[in-house]
């Protein structure tokens, strides 16, 4: 005899409310957790999963893909597989792994707090569900890259990673944070299942599968489509919730969905970006980051947005504009500062992948050429060493990427800058507009320092780049080095790019970050030199004069990747140029301040 | 790079041996428990998600110098977990298959069916309410040892709301019984469930997450499954009803597992402070005459069919056996 | 908006059976399928719908419903799933 079919008594089991005596309603479904707002108790009634699935389905269902996860593994093991991968391509895996495995344990609270403030029954019984597929999830995640830590210490920060206070996992820790574990569970089925679970994991766990496959890495490959096959259904959560919450509250829905969808964007520019349009080795690329984008993103979620009655959000323009850039500007960021991070970047601007990247984005040439040719001529003079950093990009305080990376070099609309803020007696510094108003809007509850607000308040002891490489816990055989030892560079002729000029005298052991080297009082300034693609933390000295503060922060740039000219250099404070031979205290630089130095050709020869 | 190859993770190379695959997905993934944090989630201190985790979790009366020492005595992993769970689904649909449910359940006598229409199919209700606890308790846990554990329990609490509820359909089909229309008013109005519900409503707000765990695992759980799971069996067995028998004793063995863990990490608490066992104690105590309240009434609507006060008395001895095991007697 | 909607395949044995299933179950639909190796996008204007019954004919085997579950990594549009069929929408 078969079973029922579940339509029979699906609908018995997840009617378990009833009238609570003993207790208060809001007792059990705190505000603050349940977090219904305007949204009537009655109107959570209505919520009806579309994606349906009973216990004894679900378990036969899972075990199937385990046992193929698994047996894919196994029969892979015994081969040659991994040895052929390529060193780009694994560092894709190392980076994924890190960012991702505990991330999916934090889905898992996040699927329980549903599970259990969720204010339908039949939301907390598919929330169930979740808990157990974000489980399954963090262990594959952990199970696969854990052997091979045998072959390759930087495996280990699939673990390690978010113990620490590495940089990208600082940014994707604040946005998970405020994703999944802050919030009330109507925002979160909202911000987590809808937005990022229907919108962004696609091209991290299916878009990228495509290119694991390219690259031979079946068992990767296999093992994310697969985990994604799980968040097709517990994502089903958040059209339900949304229908409800449009209804009574549109601008609370939108709203939620504005900023995640924004702070989403930014943290995959940084993660899944740079993976497909740099690491992936060339050959196996199945399409660019920003097609994957356009095809997943901006136009799968802007229909199913539409579908809900919402808007595109305000800044629709500037985040298709940024595919073309934000991930180029991060790649570049990454690859400079890869001592900081625990996979190898590959440079991927050989000849060859640079005429990819101009096809691809006919920008990228003015935009970023210029400094992956300073980069090259660099590295093919024998001296790599000035294409490693010795200062820290500034933070943007919302999304804690670098500020400068939401816009480009030569770029009129979306300029590298800070968008700062006065707030409370301190300037914060964003990357972006919108950054800045997410943050003003929820600043009660996003405000979370960045690595640069922690080195500015003495936690990082000693305040060096090795110093913070130690904080942020890169022990030194896990620290990124270039995945192809610079063979990307070496293709181009010999003297074609040309010498970069005379660098400054930073060193790449790196001079102190926060402390002057020679009396004075320190301050430390947020400053763009011009044509670079970041901002940096450059501590000043209040006894400097103007000029001699243009040269500190010069020699942090000029010669490593923006080439020396003849020229003299002139600062900016608030647009406002200010005259060499001021100190910077009578100049009126303070703390946190924004600095712009640019080349000054009315100055040639006074340097 | 001259590195030593790491033969695990980082984290668990003090453990002094190899771990095995139950350790390399469980070990310390709750980042927000992480030594050294400004605050649990990287939000500002004071959000009201922030305060909780720091109420109810990190300032517990329980309180441990390492919880990432507690193992779960099953060891269980996603995988084994859900395999288990299948063969399990499985050994049902068999039971079902065999017992022909139309047939059986026509069979069955209608005092008897009252007795189902009054303890077994309402527990869609409490067990939900255990589910919704169990979750919470698993998002407050301090370790991912022990957020698994109550994360597969909830599963099983699921998958003990989904039987009930198919076995509800089936009964209210091929019975003239109140079946399938009288759950929530029994749930709800009955007296004889009326200290169970005020124990499980009054649950589902001790949000600390160690009187959570105390109140639902050594105290309420040990003390109503032994009814609703034991009790009730032995009467349907009696009374010539083996497939509930059957199904019942096949949710037993998930509750046994969980009476396994919650009492280990009882243990575990207490080894690693012994101040531990007052503050578990006292809790037990608080929880202790709810319990006996729900037990007493759960019994009476069995007293047709098991001797006067037995359900009862079993129940309370089934708590006290379970507080001997977690070190509390 | 662009209205297509329809499931993306993961990687398996069974995909040209479910393509062809899909393109049973909605006669006079343009079926777009689109193979980017490790997945497969199969699309509909406005409305698309599987059921288990093709399923079966062209896998040549029993299939649950919920066995969909293990192919399909992603999909565009609304899903509704029965133990009989699989529905995407949008517009709904
Ligand atoms: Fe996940
Ligand atoms: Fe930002």
């Amino acid at each position: 005899m078969a079973r029922l079919p579940r339509e029979e008594w699906y609908d018995i089991a997840r009617d378990v409310d009833w009238d609570l005596s003993y207790v208060d309603y809001d007792e059990v479904f705190p505000e603050w957790m349940s977090g219904t707002g305007k949204v009537p108790r009655e109107a959570w009634a209505e919520w009806d999963e579309p994606y349906k699935v009973t216990y004894p389905e679900y378990v036969a269902t899972q075990r199937e893909k385990e046992t193929g996860a698994y047996s894919v593994k196994a029969v892979l093991r015994k081969s040659r597989v991994f040895d052929q991968l390529d060193e780009g391509w694994k560092s894709v895996a190392k980076q994924h792994f890190g960012a991702v495995a505990l991330v999916e344990d934090l889905a898992a609270y996040a699927e329980l707090r549903m599970a259990r403030f969720g204010l339908a029954p039949a939301w907390r019984n598919m929330a169930v569900f979740g808990a157990l597929d974000e489980t399954r999830h963090a262990q594959i995640s952990l199970y696969f890259p854990h052997e091979l830590l045998g072959r390759d210490p930087q495996y280990d920060w699939a673990h390690k990673a978010y113990h620490t206070s590495q940089w990208t996992v600082a940014a994707a820790r604040a946005t998970f944070d405020g994703m999944m574990m802050n919030p009330n569970v109507v925002d979160v089925a909202v911000q987590l299942p809808f937005t990022f679970e229907t919108g962004f994991t696609n091209v991290q766990f299916v878009a990228l599968a495509a290119d694991a496959l390219e690259s031979g890495d079946i068992n990767f490959a296999n093992m994310i489509s697969s985990i994604q096959t799980d968040e097709a259904r517990h994502s089903q959560q958040g059209g339900p919730t949304l229908k409800i919450l449009v209804e009574h509250d549109p601008r609370r829905a939108q709203w939620v969905i504005d900023k995640t969808f924004w702070v989403s964007a930014r943290l995959f520019s940084v993660l899944t970006g740079p993976a497909m349009d740099y690491y992936t080795p060339l050959a196996m690329r199945k399409q660019s980051f920003k097609e994957f984008m356009l095809e997943w993103v901006a136009g799968q979620f802007a229909d199913q947005l539409q579908d809900y009655g919402l808007k595109k959000p305000w800044y629709w323009d500037e985040f298709l504009a940024g595919l073309d850039t934000w991930h180029h500007g991060l790649h570049l960021g990454v690859w400079y500062w890869r001592p900081t991070v625990w996979w190898n970047p590959q440079g991927g601007v050989s000849p060859a992948e640079r005429d990819w990247l101009r096809e691809k984005y006919p920008d990228w040439e003015d935009r970023f050429g210029p400094i992956w040719d300073v980069i090259i001529g660099n590295i093919n003079a024998g001296q790599a060493g000035l294409t490693l950093p010795a200062t820290l990009p500034w933070l943007c305080s919302l999304c804690q990427l670098p500020v400068g990376t939401a816009g480009s070099p030569g770029n009129q609309r979306y300029p590298v800058r800070s968008y700062p803020l006065s707030y409370d007696g301190r300037t914060y510094h964003f990357c972006s507009r919108p950054c800045r108003q997410i943050w003003w809007e929820d600043r009660d509850t996003l405000h979370s320092p960045t690595v640069v607000d922690r080195v500015l308040a003495g936690e990082v002891q000693p305040p060096t780049v090795e110093g913070l490489l130690t904080w942020m816990g890169l022990t030194p055989e896990v620290r990124g080095t270039d995945a192809y030892g610079y063979r990307w560079a070496r293709a181009y002729p010999p003297g074609d790019p040309g010498p970069a000029g005379d660098a400054g005298p930073a060193g790449d052991a790196g001079p102190a970050v926060t402390e002057p080297s020679n009396g004075g009082r320190p301050v430390p300034v947020n400053a763009l030199f011009a044509g670079d693609f970041v901002t940096q933390l450059v501590t000043l000295q209040d006894t400097d004069t103007v000029d001699q503060a243009a040269s500190r922060i010069a020699a942090q740039v000029v010669g490593r990747r923006v080439r020396s000219r003849e020229a003299g250099l002139v600062v900016r404070l608030g647009g406002r140029v200010l005259p060499g031979e001021l100190t910077v205290a009578a100049a009126g630089i303070g703390p946190l301040d924004s600095v712009d130095v640019s080349w000054d050709a009315g100055r040639v020869g006074e340097r | 790079m001259a590195a030593r190859r790491l033969k695990t993770w980082s984290a668990l190379g003090q453990l002094g041996r190899l771990p095995g695959e139950y350790e390399i997905v469980t070990h310390a993934l709750n980042y927000t428990t992480r030594p050294g944090r400004p605050s649990a989630l990287a939000s500002n201190p004071t959000t009201p998600a922030n305060m909780w985790l720091l109420t109810y979790r990190d300032s517990s009366p329980l309180q441990a110098g390492d919880w990432l020492g507690f193992r779960d005595p099953d060891r269980l992993t996603y995988r084994a977990y859900v395999t288990m769970q299948d063969q399990q689904e499985t050994v049902v649909a068999g039971v079902l298959d065999e017992y022909g449910p139309a047939r059986h359940d026509a069979s069955l006598p209608s005092w008897w069916l009252e007795v189902l229409a009054a303890l077994f199919t309402p527990t869609r209700f409490p067990v939900h309410a255990l589910q919704m606890t169990s979750a919470y308790l698993g998002y407050l846990a301090p370790s991912s040892y022990i957020t698994n554990c109550a994360v597969f329990g909830t599963g099983d609490l699921l998958r003990r709301v989904s039987l009930v509820a198919y076995r509800t359909r089936q009964l209210a089909e091929a019975t003239d019984s109140a079946i399938g229309r009288t759950e929530r008013a029994r749930w709800q109005q009955d007296e004889a469930w009326q200290p169970a519900r005020q124990a499980l409503e009054k649950l589902l707000t001790a949000y600390d997450w160690g009187e959570c765990f105390t109140a639902m695992n050594l105290v309420l759980r040990p003390t109503l499954d032994q009814i609703l799971l034991h009790e009730l069996a032995e009467a349907a067995r009696d009374s010539g009803d083996e497939l509930t028998w059957l199904l019942l004793s096949n949710l037993a063995a998930d509750a046994a597992r969980g009476i396994r863990w919650s009492t280990a990490l009882a243990r575990y608490a207490i080894e690693q402070r012994p101040e531990n066992r007052d503050v578990l104690r006292r809790w037990a105590d608080r929880w202790a005459p709810r319990a006996e309240a729900a037990a007493a009434g759960l019994g009476q609507l069995l007293s047709g069919v098991r001797p006067a006060g037995a359900a009862e008395r079993a129940a309370n001895s089934a708590r006290h056996e379970v507080l001997d095991r977690a070190g509390l007697a | 908006m662009s209205g297509r909607v329809g499931p993306v395949l993961r990687m398996s044995d069974d995909v040209d059976a479910i393509v062809a299933a899909i393109e049973d179950d909605n006669p006079g639909q343009q079926v777009t399928v689109v193979d980017r190796g490790a997945y497969t996008r199969v699309s509909g204007e406005g409305e698309l719908r599987v059921t288990r019954a093709s399923i079966e004919r062209h896998l040549g085997r029993e299939f649950e419903m919920r066995q969909f579950e293990e192919l399909m990594s992603a999909f565009a549009g609304r899903i509704e799933m029965t133990s009989q069929e699989v529905r995407w929408q949008l517009g709904g």
